[in-house]
């Protein structure tokens, strides 16, 4: 046996454990659930062949067009509101402050906590009547909403708890601002620049790849929310928080419509790889990797 | 390169995983070896039974107690109960689908598994049963095993009246409203919530009337309330788009208007989290629809000193009838099953006031079998809870859950309509007539398959 085969058949081996879970558990069900999405399948009969007709008839169902209209609100002001939460809490962390390693592991809790927990501390916070939120509020005069119980408020709440778990983004933006030069600080100083413009044109652009990866990362989770909606409001009131998945999974799993829940799943997989295809391909305006010309 | 004798190359260490695994498989290949016992007369196989329910806590303790119950009966069959919590249909599919379903399962009714074929029949088994008497079973209750002309389960579990008119009688007698003289209908009902409604400056409710969500937002309530079942299990049609369902929602919508949908969907916020777990029974609702669980659930959590009472919704059908659903929980046989007639010797076990008693004794659930319910002394239980029993037979049009092999669909869009309709955001004949032509079609994918 050629030494070149040897250490292929070699490393197969050794990475045979991964490449059999990925085949069972990852390639094997994306491809079924390609093929379900042209069937009428419940789970409890065969499949039935219907060629395009979940699909088509996506086009006419309102409840599914309601929830794209919530997922995509989702993700255009969650995503980009948490970016720049993110970078602003590193920024800050950037700094030399006391307790620094402290307030970074205070950031970083809330990703280690379970969603469920989360989720019902959230809803402790936006009881209307005895809420945290609503009680800081009312110290400033204000009186606050019915976060959870109203229509119009519901989704702004699900896209404020969302900027509680920014800790990760902020670790990896925290990891591009230690990276950025200090000559790149010095040489704009000595130019003039403010601190101000220092930001501007220095650590921002320095950061862009970091941003891009909290971009990408952030939007593909915002498009397949489904945690807080379901065990927060089980998609209500009125269906204003009843999002892309949360439907997708009531069908298949409620309504025994796994066909047409497949179908679902492939129009937001190329739904979000178009979007990052077109985030890809701009980034080559707005992106700086050190070391480019 | 050179390799001591002693070092373990990594040749040395693919061969010996190699055999250590291929050994381990080997092994479990072998049969077993003989044991002493197995010249004697072979004793009666020993059955595996796995059995999904929804409850944990004390629901689920009194599940596993009639489980328990049952081997001590039958004791080469060992039961696995497992609580599969809220979200059992979804792992019922999942297991279905991989190949390795439960032999039983506990839901609200057969259709929907049925009408896909995921059942047995259990017709048979009944007819040639010495221990099951349909005759001891509420005849609503047994709307619930049915599809297509047949059963394909038992009632088992929490089956008594799930329709009733709770009312908060410190808000009443404060109000000065007259007892002896409930609402006969829903113009009385409005007439009753003014009374006990409470308003402040800023117009935030205080105190909500009449709260008509609950247990009236299952369209098998509003059918019975309105006299026309949505759904004919004989004629496999839908009535949704009727002039009763229409006239249904203007009625929820008429309590959404009285003081606003937002301003009660804020009511109802603001009471979430509360030491006690529900605005009525903290005493901020002055009526409510509710089912047999509730007049239990006041007598536990409510705040001290309050007293309910309970009684017919009324007939909004303008019939003068005493509408009252009865509802319950079914046990089911899975197709897959590898030991059907030992699946069948438990569900057969759960008619039995033995069961029955063991699962009440724990938990406190009553199944409404009528042997059952005569053996309990339902006045020195839960104050109302009188009601719950005795409406199954003074009630004037009592109805089970339709066999409705789309029901959950039906459901969650009927609520989610009602709301819309309340919210005024949907117009109710108009958004009726979409959930006609919604369960139509996926009805007839059922009668297709």
């Amino acid at each position: 046996m050629a030494p070149g085969t040897k250490r292929f058949l070699t490393m197969l081996a050794f990475i045979s454990p991964w490449i059999i879970g990925f085949l069972a558990f990852f390639v094997y069900p994306l491809l079924l659930s390609l093929y379900y999405s042209f069937t009428e399948y419940n789970l409890l009969q065969p499949p039935k062949w219907v060629g395009l007709q979940n699909y088509s008839n996506l086009t006419e169902d309102t409840h599914y067009q309601n929830a794209v209209g919530n997922t995509v609100y989702f993700v255009a002001f969650s995503v980009p509101l948490g970016v720049l939460t993110a970078f602003i809490i590193a920024f800050l962390l950037n700094q030399q402050l006391r307790l620094r390693v402290l307030l970074r592991m205070i950031f970083y809790i809330p990703i280690v906590v379970p969603i469920s927990a989360t989720a019902i501390l959230w809803m402790w916070i936006f009881n209307s009547n005895w809420g945290l939120l609503n009680n800081l509020l009312a110290l400033i005069g204000i009186q606050g909403p019915s976060w959870l119980g109203s229509p119009s408020w519901s989704k702004p709440s699900l896209i404020i708890m969302q900027l509680w778990l920014v800790g990760g983004s902020v670790l990896i933006f925290l990891a591009a601002l230690q990276d950025v030069p200090r000559a790149l600080y010095d040489a704009a100083m000595v130019d003039g620049a403010n601190a101000i413009r220092r930001v501007w044109h220095v650590t921002i652009p320095m950061v862009t790849p970091a941003i891009l990866f909290s971009l990408l990362t952030g939007m593909i989770a915002a498009f397949q929310t489904f945690a807080n909606a379901w065990i927060m409001t089980d998609g209500g009131p009125i269906r204003s928080t009843e999002f892309y998945v949360l439907y997708l999974y009531d069908n298949g799993f409620r309504f025994f419509r796994m066909g047409y829940a497949s179908a679902m799943a492939w129009i937001l997989f190329g739904v979000v790889v178009v979007v990052t295809v077109i985030l890809f391909r701009t980034s080559a305006r707005w992106v700086y990797y050190g070391g480019e010309g | 390169m050179a390799t001591s004798e002693g070092k373990l190359t990594r040749r040395t260490f693919l061969k010996a995983t190699g055999f250590g695994a291929a050994a381990a498989a080997l092994s479990a290949c072998v049969a077993a070896a003989p044991t002493a016992g197995d010249d004697a007369a072979p004793a009666a196989e020993q059955i595996e039974l796995d059995y999904w329910y929804i409850w944990g806590g004390r629901g689920g303790e009194g599940q596993v107690a009639g489980c328990d119950l049952f081997t001590e009966h039958n004791p080469n069959i060992t039961m696995h109960p497992l609580t599969a919590g809220g979200v059992i249909l979804d792992k019922t599919l999942a297991a279905f689908a991989a190949g390795d379903p439960p032999d039983l399962v506990d839901l609200i009714l057969c259709a929907p598994l049925a009408g896909r074929g995921a059942l047995i029949a259990v017709d048979d088994y009944i007819e040639s049963s010495t221990v099951v008497d349909l005759e001891n079973y509420q005849a609503a209750h047994l709307e619930a095993v049915n599809w297509a002309g047949e059963r394909w389960g038992l009632p088992a579990n929490e089956g008594l009246g799930w329709l009733g008119l709770a009312r908060n009688r410190n808000l009443v007698q404060a109000a000065g409203l007259d007892e002896d003289a409930l609402p006969a209908d829903f113009e009385e009902l409005h007439a009753w919530a003014e009374a006990l409604e409470e308003i402040d400056d800023d117009g935030n409710v205080q105190t909500l009337g009449m709260d008509i969500r609950g247990i009236l937002t299952y369209p098998d309530c509003w059918s019975v309330v309105m006299g026309k079942r949505y759904f004919d299990g004989d004629t496999f049609e839908y009535n949704f788009d009727s002039e009763e369902f229409a006239e249904a929602l203007q009625i929820a919508k008429s309590f959404y208007d009285r003081v606003g949908a937002e301003k009660i969907a804020e009511f109802k916020a603001a009471q979430e989290g509360q030491p006690i777990p529900s605005p009525a029974a903290a005493g901020k609702v002055g009526l409510f629809a509710g089912g047999s669980w509730t007049p239990g659930s006041l007598a536990l959590n409510a705040a001290e000193g309050l007293e309910f009472g309970f009684s017919f919704i009324p007939d909004g059908a303008g019939e003068g009838k005493m509408p009252f659903f009865a509802g319950t929980h079914t046990a089911m046989i899975l197709n897959g099953s590898d030991n059907v007639d030992a699946a069948w010797q438990f569900l057969e076990f759960t008619s039995t006031d033995e069961y029955n008693r063991r699962v009440y004794d724990v938990s406190g659930f009553i199944m409404g079998t009528k042997s059952f319910i005569d053996s309990l002394d339902m006045s020195t239980l839960y104050p109302g809870l009188d009601f719950y029993t005795s409406g199954l037979s003074e009630g004037t049009r009592v109805w089970g859950i339709a066999p409705d092999p789309n029901w959950y669909l039906a459901w969650a869009d009927f609520l989610s309509l009602e709301e819309e309709v309340g919210f005024g955001k949907t117009d109710p004949g108009e958004g009726l007539q979409i959930l006609q032509e919604k369960l139509t079609t996926e009805l007839a994918k059922v009668l297709d398959a």
